[in-house]
């Protein structure tokens, strides 16, 4: 049985918890959300701060690019540090990300909710002073019987980024056919370093053309900005989280010293965070590095220097063709409507701090050990979500539907005229053989 | 919870640990469960147990991580200094790095690459200490103290070779490490085997007494399962062997063996196939 009681600490001696993280019970890691829950759940409650999660990306789809745009749009939702590392092309966070799904955030609805909240203040106010409360149950939050939205409304916290909700959320939940404002994203200046600042930086004398070195030490440069957990915190400065995302890393882009520069960028990389409040999401073209349909022994390392792998596998880009794979993106009506648009498969789960994976005791998704549940991913209009693989009904429910009468009827008037009829020895769609 | 009995009966190890003056050699396959790590408190425990000196260098993980395993499988008294070879990149230097971290979670040493000479000059103080140390616990009539040097356990050797060393130059840093140890220390390798190091694995294996070789489960997955562990006798062996015999010892009988483990987060229990009904 627990108890309301709690032991008094004093303001100054309580260590609090960066914003938008949970601490995850069974190793006392520090956990933040990617921004699609069955991820989070997959993952054992999130990805651990000072980990790094590999995704293997999807060959000829762009259903990894979605889960990075997830992460980067949890970033600005929870006033993280973003960085985004890109060797590939230019990067516009403005097309890309996500905007988020409740009507808190967005900074039309909450100006015309403004009034509503205030008025709903004043009225809680009114009904503390007429009633009496005991004292023990005075601190206690009012639990309201209204929604969520209603709550975050009457939080009188403020936030450092305009039209955010005043308490930040673990998980934000996104809508895929919505965008962030341009303001938001803008004011939460995330540091972008795309293929061209990456070149002209490796092109110094000192990294010789290494990518990786240069942008081991501009990550360097940022942990070192107040990330680090070895550097004291500034008097009056909240401690917050840097999400790293480096995508396609390891693609023709990337150019190293030799070929296991980017063994050594993941080696160092990994002893950095661990040290510090960031976390690093990595995508990585898996289907680069094999030869006949074999993979290089090179992945399996990269996987070893990882905390967390994951890859998906799409159905489009594994069994169809490019010019499949175009057509049907065309058809968005035929897209939506499939089940499941790959596998995910869980190569690594993070034991940081542990001997096992916690995602075995937390997850409702995976069982963990052997895996008895397959997990697949499907992407719907609005959000991406992971879930336990299904196989659909034999014959489709198109098939197993029964036909309406007028439809019967219909058919039986086709099999009438100039074909088989109805008779004892007529077959549906033959010429009776009784007929004369 | 002290050190793995069931372990340690089967290998006819009774102080939980091999001959002195010995390699073993420690491999893992795969991503999952099935990883060596799992021994590392055992010989860390262990050596504690015999009051020997114990140094723990990892690759991989950082100190906190092995305390907070530790500390759940309920170990938390064991003593051993910690060499840090992962989080090498200058973090905080202004504010002195490492050094800055409390005494309870700060690396006795920090292990830089190419910077052996600095390892090595430590690791000589480390076994010059145990050696006194000893020599003054048997003068003083201490008869359960072990004369033992120091039991070294490096986990992550294979990071080596990740950071664009040569395998010779990784044989060649456990070569300095066991002269070093003397033959009196012991050192334990956990090394992760695939392709890219399979040569270093190769090497090492002609340079250890004992090999564990950490598996999954040849009959496919289990739910209470985690692995199989094939333990054999290195190429060594048979020197160690041959010193027993000379010298008219009864020379404890290391038998090869396989046994399945499974893990938790608080324990790691090993049993011979086909009896985990019996023990989990």
């Amino acid at each position: 049985m627990s108890s309301s009681f709690r032991k008094r600490v004093p303001a100054g001696q309580q260590a609090k918890p960066p914003p938008a993280t949970r601490l995850n019970p069974h190793s006392a890691q520090l956990l933040v959300s990617t921004g699609v829950p069955s991820l989070d759940d997959v993952l054992g409650g999130g990805l651990p701060v000072g980990g790094v999660l590999l995704i293997e990306q999807d060959r000829q789809t762009g259903y990894s690019n979605t889960l990075l745009s997830y992460f980067a749009s949890q970033a600005i939702a929870a006033g993280h540090k973003l960085c985004i590392v890109n060797a590939d092309q230019k990067v516009d966070l403005k097309s890309q990300l996500p905007g988020w799904a409740s009507a808190v955030r967005d900074p039309a609805v909450e100006s015309a909710g403004a009034a509503e909240a205030n008025k709903e203040t004043s009225k809680g106010a009114d009904d503390t002073n007429a009633m009496k409360i005991a004292w023990r149950y005075k601190n206690l939050p009012k639990i309201s019987s209204g929604d969520n939205e209603t709550d975050n409304k009457t939080n009188n916290n403020s936030s450092s980024l305009p039209g955010m909700a005043a308490e930040v959320q673990f998980c934000e939940r996104f809508d895929l056919s919505l965008r962030i404002p341009g303001d938001v994203v803008d004011k939460a200046q995330p540091v972008i370093i795309d293929g061209d600042a990456i070149s002209i930086m490796a092109s110094e004398e000192r990294y010789d053309g290494d990518m990786y070195r240069c942008v081991l030490d501009r990550i360097l440069e940022l942990v070192q900005d107040g990330f680090s957990s070895l550097t004291p915190l500034k008097p009056n400065i909240e401690r917050t989280i840097l999400r790293i995302e480096l995508r396609s890393l390891g693609s023709g882009f990337w150019q190293g010293s030799s070929n296991t520069s980017i063994l050594q960028f993941l080696h160092e990389l990994r002893g950095l965070l661990r040290y510090s409040y960031a976390a690093c999401v990595i995508s990585f073209p898996v289907h680069l590095y094999e030869e006949a349909g074999v993979r290089l022994p090179i992945v399996r390392r990269i996987e070893h220097l990882c905390d967390a792998v994951i890859e998906l596998e799409s159905f489009e880009g594994t069994y169809a063709s490019p010019a499949d794979i175009v057509a049907r993106q065309a058809r968005t009506d035929e897209a939506s409507s499939q089940d499941y648009h790959g596998f995910l498969h869980i190569h690594k789960l993070p034991r940081l701090n542990s001997l096992t994976a916690s995602m075995g005791r937390l997850s409702l998704l995976h069982t963990g050990g052997g895996s008895a549940n397959n997990l697949a991913f499907r992407l719907r209009r609005k959000k991406f979500s992971i879930e336990t693989y299904h196989l659909p009904i034999e014959g489709g429910t198109v098939e197993r539907r029964v036909p309406g009468k007028e439809e019967d009827k219909k058919a039986q008037g086709r099999q009438s005229v100039g074909k088989g009829g109805v008779g004892c020895g007529s077959t549906p769609g033959r010429k009776d053989p009784l007929e004369f | 919870m002290g050190s793995y009995k069931t372990l340690s009966s089967s290998l006819n190890w009774p102080s939980g640990l091999g001959d002195q003056g010995t390699v073993t050699l420690v491999t893992s396959v795969g991503l999952g469960a099935n990883d060596g790590t799992v021994l590392i408190p055992h010989f860390l425990t262990s050596a504690h147990e015999q009051k020997l000196p114990a140094i723990l260098v990892s690759f991989t993980q950082t100190y906190n991580h092995y305390l907070h395993i530790m500390r759940k499988m309920g170990m938390a008294k064991t003593k051993f200094k910690f060499v840090n070879a992962l989080a090498t990149t200058m973090v905080g230097q202004k504010e002195g790095g490492l050094e800055s971290l409390p005494l309870v979670t700060r690396p006795d040493y920090t292990l830089r690459r190419g910077e052996w000479s600095g390892f090595f000059q430590w690791l000589s103080d480390q076994t010059t200490i145990a050696a006194t140390a000893t020599a003054t616990g048997a003068a003083a009539g201490a008869a359960e103290v072990e004369q033992g040097g120091v039991v070294l356990v490096v986990d992550g050797l294979c990071s080596l070779v990740d950071l664009g060393m040569d395998i010779s130059e990784a044989v060649w840093f456990m070569d300095c490490c066991r002269r070093i140890l003397g033959s009196k220390g012991r050192i334990v390798v956990g090394v992760l085997l695939d392709e890219f190091t399979e040569d270093l694995v190769r090497e090492l294996v002609r340079k250890s007494h004992y090999y564990f070789g950490f598996t999954a489960l040849v009959s496919g997955s289990s739910r209470d399962i985690s692995g199989q562990v094939t333990v054999v006798p290195g190429q060594l062996y048979c020197q160690l062997q041959n010193l027993h015999n000379n010298s008219g010892g009864s020379g404890r009988e290391f038998k090869p063996l396989v046994l399945h483990y499974c893990v938790s987060d608080t324990n790691v229990q090993f049993f011979s196939p086909g009896q985990s009904h019996i023990v989990l």
